[in-house]
């Protein structure tokens, strides 16, 4: 679990770093929702994956994130790996 | 002499049991075998979608989206018309497509495992073709279920580009589809 916890922090902060990007108005989104899930964890209140589901991160960064190797979709697949462990 | 000829009957009479005993155990597995689901297999134990081998040829921040990472790459021989749901004008292009063709807005929802989390949310309210030029390298694979499962179940297809401002792709007139409204929790 901490491990989950300290991957959503670093994504948070790599998302942070992107702020003033032309794609803002997503970064924004993504790190609410990621501090959504922060919360929930740190609550129990997120389902386990099961090595199954994912948390739908990577699927909305990959999408739109240029270049396709950016710090950032690693950092929120870092946070799916970490969830599917869970 | 005499014991000789017992000691080679006993083991002629072993070697046949052991080889019936073989033989039904062969049987019985492939008949067990046989009436188990396409998709089942035998677990030791828990394994993770990460564990596996790796058979998508994409970096794992993505193959993730696929169910449990697995994709195929295919480079199109010729030009091949893909869908793309969405319902905000700005987000009509992107990388993620499908070949699966729905008429209601909640089957894309779940299908594609849609999470209406994100702002605005994906209501899946217009599909646009998206045709692909021959020589593009397109990745294939079944939608990973999203948080909470039962809402974003995902299983329909998916399809992954690397380049979806390619000039050559061509992005066909978005079109209406039935909207109703997803229950769930």
């Amino acid at each position: 679990m901490m491990e989950l916890i300290q991957s959503i922090d670093q994504a948070i902060a790599v998302a942070e770093q992107m702020r003033k990007t032309e794609r803002a108005t997503r970064i924004e989104g993504l790190i609410s929702v990621l501090k959504t899930i922060k919360n929930q964890a740190l609550a129990g209140q997120l389902p386990p994956s099961q090595g199954i589901v994912t948390l739908g991160l990577a699927r909305e960064v990959a999408d739109w994130i240029d270049p396709l190797d950016s710090p950032l979709l690693k950092a929120v697949g870092k946070v799916e790996r970490e969830y599917q462990k869970y | 002499m005499i014991k000789l000829t017992n000691d080679l009957s006993y083991s002629v009479k072993m070697k046949a049991s052991s080889l019936v005993f073989s033989l039904v155990l062969g049987i019985a597995a492939s008949t067990l075998t046989n009436s188990l689901p396409e998709n089942f297999t035998f677990n030791s134990g828990k394994i993770l979608a990460q564990d596996q081998a790796p058979s998508c040829p994409l970096p794992p921040d993505i193959a993730i989206t696929f169910l449990n990472s697995q994709c195929q790459a295919i480079t199109l021989e010729k030009p091949q018309t893909f869908f793309r749901y969405y319902s905000d004008e700005n987000y009509k292009k992107g990388r993620f497509l499908t070949t699966d063709q729905y008429t209601n807005n909640v089957d894309v929802i779940r299908n594609l495992a849609l999470d209406q989390k994100w702002n605005p949310p994906n209501q899946a309210t217009k599909v646009i073709s998206v045709t692909l030029p021959a020589g593009t390298t397109v990745y294939q694979g079944i939608v990973a279920p999203q948080n909470p499962a039962d809402c974003y179940p995902g299983g329909g297809q998916q399809t992954f580009i690397k380049d979806s401002r390619d000039a050559n792709i061509q992005w066909g007139e978005g079109r209406a589809i039935t909207v109703t409204s997803l229950s769930c929790r």
